[in-house]
């Protein structure tokens, strides 16, 4: 049985007053397993809709269809305290270290509440223990941090801290939305190292979200590519990244710039000029911009084909 | 301890520490009042419209008070009516600006009709309403009441809007992975920040309790036998104290007007510019 | 081929001079950087976030607002085969320079566009702003003739910038700066914000732009991938000073200063899956930097001399400069 269970999720937002309603399709029907001790990354550019998945698995949006499973049990719709127990299981890092944390409040302070509402630990000794124990998993000093209010941190050892926070519950699993898209390219390593060693040292479950195709290359066992709310291709990350299928990922992986000279582009690309149209777009989302689109692709939407253990969304792979 | 080091930081602002000292001799006036040797309400208690000397340091009236000992009394009446004003439209503000940012839908919207129907309603106006009705009976604990209902509104939406941005930021989220229940999301994450609107606005609020109480009484429309600034001179201007030369009973009462609305004006300036969120977080800490 | 300088600067300082309630602070966000850029090249600056870069590119636009000061040094710009002393001529003739001659997209520029304008007519306005005794009609046409020149749909001139992506707004502000031909235009994290297919078509756009008007880009990103596909040379940036300069082959070939190569070593790639690390430790704080060399907390090689000592750049190779001890001392070796 999976740790987590993703089944047919879609979530549709309403933007806009009474006069003008517009309908955005965040998540598009999308579906997928996280197993116990594996990295599951979802890629995908801007606004293709990772955080919003993100935060509906959490808890803290709605799903306007599909349902969540975890460990066999749905976890939709659960009440607030079954939702607090759920914390010790699964918890959180964000794309941004300088606002997970309030600016007006120590850091730590975070920490003890997390092991006392939770009933984690019942004196400040205990406590103090887990917190070094954690602290020292991700490479920070109790003394450096103690007693200090987030702008005395960088982005670097603040990321890393949200991390230590995350998981003073010993969590199965973590989902961690960009969480190192704001951080420097220098110390982007640390702070994925760190993922990696969780799973290998702790067996922990991590949904890696990002839109670097590199790291999620690096350290994840699976991936699915998202394009405007849908997964186009999943499957291992070795094959899905080394031979990607879809035209997007194919795309996607072509745009990485790569750290040597000799590589440089040497084809050109197209952009959309809007997101929107795109999200409205009949049939394939992508085949406005697809380099092999078909007739069929702008009338139909692709389903899923299996080439060879990974699942495509596109019709190039029909038959 | 912290809030000797705040203190210290603020009476680097010349500002600060100008709007202080006045206060604090002001207050210390009020205190003092407590020592005079005749009641405010008796008259003739003086011999009549003396200037001012050493005897008399403001000079008397032509009701035969000393002016010291009633400006004492007036300075003590008018500060602790514009605290209990700014104290209550501060607790009603708070309490409806942070239920309504936080709880939404329906509570939000009723809050808001109330709030947008007092703004909208002409203020003055009503005051003198309420001053006509109540006449003589109009004390100042009424009076701050009813001010306090008037001014909570605007300070009201302004929380809740602040709360609204706080409650969209991801620490919300680290505070409720954190195990953390609502009431104490809103009391730990949120009251700081919007401490620095509450502060501000109290002095503000004090600003225009002063402000109306002063105005309504020289209208005559408040009990002239509670001795405040504005009572004060409501008997000064219909004595027509200028008109025959006794200049001191205007001028004294006026000049401690001035100084208040100064000295309140500069604090506020002050401790919210220090009080400004950005400015704390570039303070706290040796910030890098 | 001999190339020809457009702006150089000599031994550049600039500082922030706080006053935070009665305490000064001082953060020496750029120190004694000289730098000498080519025409016709795209010059890229690396380092990690708060080292200064922005600062520096403030100061090379001169547009120094306080809290931001400069210290010391010069900033020279070469027009016309005349040089002139950035901060030693008046505003008057300072403005004459803005625009026509260098340009700067600030950091984050893509989300200041005025909301309520349509493409076109902030192409006027700032038109109207920096040039004299046009038309309307003639500034639309060079909007227009711009707009097409770089590739872009022309139908964007019609649409309100909250119409647009992202990706696409960016590209505007970077259009937007080039109208007036400059002859250098610095950008600054121009796809920081973006996503990799987003930033290869900013990428893409610059680097037509560079191939059409022959003018000199000068980048900021601390993402090496980027430099790698677009710089013809490259500074690193580390803690206000710039600590290794030369041609971009060069820097990812032999990179000599250690903090260079955390960060070209640390990028994973496809297909390769051995353990990469970052540079240990966190970036020092500019207003107490750390004694000597400011790399030195971090640095596995160090040893007495760079607690001590500044390490000055020094050109060991025709075009690279490196400020290391340890390359002085010439243990570099081949590591
Ligand atoms: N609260 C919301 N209201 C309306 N639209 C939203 C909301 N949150 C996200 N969206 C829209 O949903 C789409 C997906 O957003 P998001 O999940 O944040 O993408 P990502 O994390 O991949 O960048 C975007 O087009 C975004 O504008
Ligand atoms: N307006 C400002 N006031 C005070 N300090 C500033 C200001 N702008 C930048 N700094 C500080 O100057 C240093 C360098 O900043 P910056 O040049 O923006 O770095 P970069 O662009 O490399 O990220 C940082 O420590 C930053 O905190
Ligand atoms: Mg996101
Ligand atoms: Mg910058």
């Amino acid at each position: 049985m999976p740790l987590l269970e993703v089944r047919n999720l879609t979530k549709i937002f309403t933007i806009g007053n009474v006069f003008s309603r517009k309908k955005v399709i965040a998540v598009d029907n999308i579906s997928f397993d996280v197993e116990e001790s594996e990295i599951f990354t979802i890629a995908g550019e801007s606004g293709c809709g990772k955080t919003t998945t993100a935060k509906i698995i959490l808890g803290f949006e709605e799903a306007t269809s599909g349902e969540i499973v975890y460990k066999g049990k749905r976890i939709d719709h659960i009440h607030h305290r079954e939702r607090r127990e759920l914390l010790k299981e699964m918890q959180a890092v964000f794309q941004n270290p300088f606002s997970t944390f309030n600016p007006l409040r120590k850091v730590d302070r975070y920490f003890y509440e997390t092991l006392y509402n939770l009933g984690i630990a019942d004196t400040k000794e205990k406590a103090d223990e887990i917190i070094k124990e954690k602290l020292a998993a991700v490479g920070i000093s109790f003394e450096e941090f103690v007693e200090k209010y987030p702008n005395e941190f960088s982005g670097g050892q603040l990321q890393r801290i949200s991390i230590a926070r995350a998981l003073l519950t010993n969590p199965s699993i973590l989902i961690a939305d960009e969480p190192v898209s704001m951080v420097d390219a220098s110390l982007r390593m640390s702070i994925v190292n760190l993922f990696k060693d969780l799973k290998d040292k702790y067996g922990v479950s991590v949904v890696y979200i990002t839109h670097d195709l590199t790291t999620a290359y690096y350290i994840s066992d699976r991936i699915a590519i998202m394009f405007r709310g849908s997964i186009v291709e999943i499957g291992p990350a070795e094959k899905v990244l080394m031979e990607p299928r879809h035209p997007y990922t194919q795309l996607l992986k072509e745009s990485v710039p790569e750290p040597d000279p000799n590589r440089k582009w040497n084809t050109r690309i197209n952009l959309s000029e809007t997101e929107q149209s795109e999200y409205l777009r009949q049939g394939c989302k992508f085949s406005g911009r697809c380099p092999k689109a078909m007739e069929i692709c702008k009338r139909e939407s692709p389903p899923y084909f299996d080439v060879g253990g990974v699942k495509v969304k596109c019709f190039l792979y029909k038959d | 301890m912290k809030m000797l080091i705040y203190f210290r930081d603020l009476m680097s602002d010349k500002r600060f520490s100008f709007g202080f000292t006045v206060i604090i001799i002001l207050t210390v006036l009020a205190l003092i009042s407590v020592m005079s040797p005749y009641s405010p309400v008796r008259w003739n208690v003086v011999p009549e419209e003396k200037p001012p000397s050493l005897k008399y340091l403001m000079g008397t009236t032509s009701l035969g008070q000393d002016l010291f000992w009633i400006v004492c009394f007036s300075i003590k009446n008018s500060l602790i009516f514009a605290l209990t004003t700014a104290f209550l439209s501060r607790v009603l503000a708070i309490v409806a600006g942070m239920i309504s940012g936080f709880e939404g839908g329906i509570v939000d919207r009723s809050i808001m009709i109330l709030s947008d129907s007092l703004i909208s309603l002409p203020r003055v106006p009503v005051l003198i309403l309420v001053g006509a009705i109540f006449r003589e009976g109009l004390n100042l604990y009424i009076l701050a009441l009813v001010m306090a209902s008037l001014s909570w509104a605007w300070d009201a939406r302004v929380i809740r809007s602040q709360i609204l941005s706080l409650r969209e930021r991801d620490f919300t989220l680290t505070a409720i992975l954190s195990g953390s229940k609502s009431l104490s999301v809103v009391f730990k994450e949120y009251f700081p920040h919007i401490l620095p609107i509450v502060f501000a606005s109290t002095l503000n609020n004090m600003l225009w309790a002063i402000g109306i109480e002063t105005t309504l009484s020289i209208l005559g429309l408040t009990n002239p036998l509670i001795p405040t600034l504005g009572t004060t001179l409501h008997w000064a201007l219909s004595y027509q104290a200028l008109f025959l030369g006794v200049w001191w009973w205007v001028f004294f009462p006026v000049t401690v007007l001035i100084l208040l609305f100064i000295s309140v004006y500069l604090l506020s300036v002050s401790i919210s510019e220090y009080l400004d969120p950005r400015m704390r977080i570039q303070r706290i800490g040796q910030a890098r | 081929m001999m190339s020809v300088e457009v702006l150089r600067t000599e031994n550049l300082k600039s500082y922030y001079i706080l006053d935070i309630f009665g305490k000064k602070k001082v953060i020496k966000a750029v120190e004694d950087v000289s730098i000498s850029i080519k025409e016709n090249e795209i010059y890229g600056i690396a380092g990690e976030s708060g080292c200064g870069k922005s600062t520096l590119l403030k100061a090379m636009f001169a547009a120094v607002e306080p809290p931001q000061r400069i210290i010391g040094g010069k900033v020279i710009y070469r027009d016309n085969g005349k040089e002139y002393d950035v901060y030693h001529i008046s505003e008057e003739e300072r403005k004459k320079f803005r625009w026509h001659f260098i340009s700067y997209v600030p950091q984050g520029s893509m989300s200041v566009l005025n909301p309520v304008m349509k493409i076109k007519e902030i192409f006027k306005d700032f038109i109207e702003t920096h040039t004299k005794g046009k038309t309307k009609e003639e500034i639309y046409e060079i909007a227009e003739s711009h707009i097409r020149d770089l590739g872009l749909p022309s139908g964007i001139l019609d649409a309100y910038p909250h119409q647009l992506s992202g990706g696409m707004r960016q590209r505007i502000t970077i259009a937007l700066a080039t109208v007036l031909s400059p002859k250098v235009v610095i950008a600054d994290e121009p796809t920081t914000a973006l996503d990799v297919v987003t930033q290869r078509g900013v990428i893409q756009l610059l680097k037509d732009i560079q191939a059409l008007k022959r003018n000199t880009i000068i980048i900021v990103t601390h993402d090496m991938g980027v430099h790698a596909n677009m710089a013809d040379r490259i500074a690193i940036m580390y803690a206000g000073r710039i600590i290794e300069e030369a041609s971009t082959e060069e820097i990812f070939e032999n990179p000599l200063h250690p903090y260079t190569r955390y960060l070209i070593y640390s990028i994973p790639k496809f297909g390769d899956k051995k353990k990469r690390e970052s540079a240990p430790g966190a970036p020092p704080s500019l207003s107490n930097p750390p004694s000597g060399c400011s790399f030195h907390p971090r640095c596995p090689f160090a040893f007495e001399k760079c607690r001590e000592e500044v390490p000055p750049l020094k050109e060991y190779k025709v075009g690279h400069k490196v400020a290391c001890w340890r390359v002085e001392e010439g243990e570099n070796a081949t590591a």
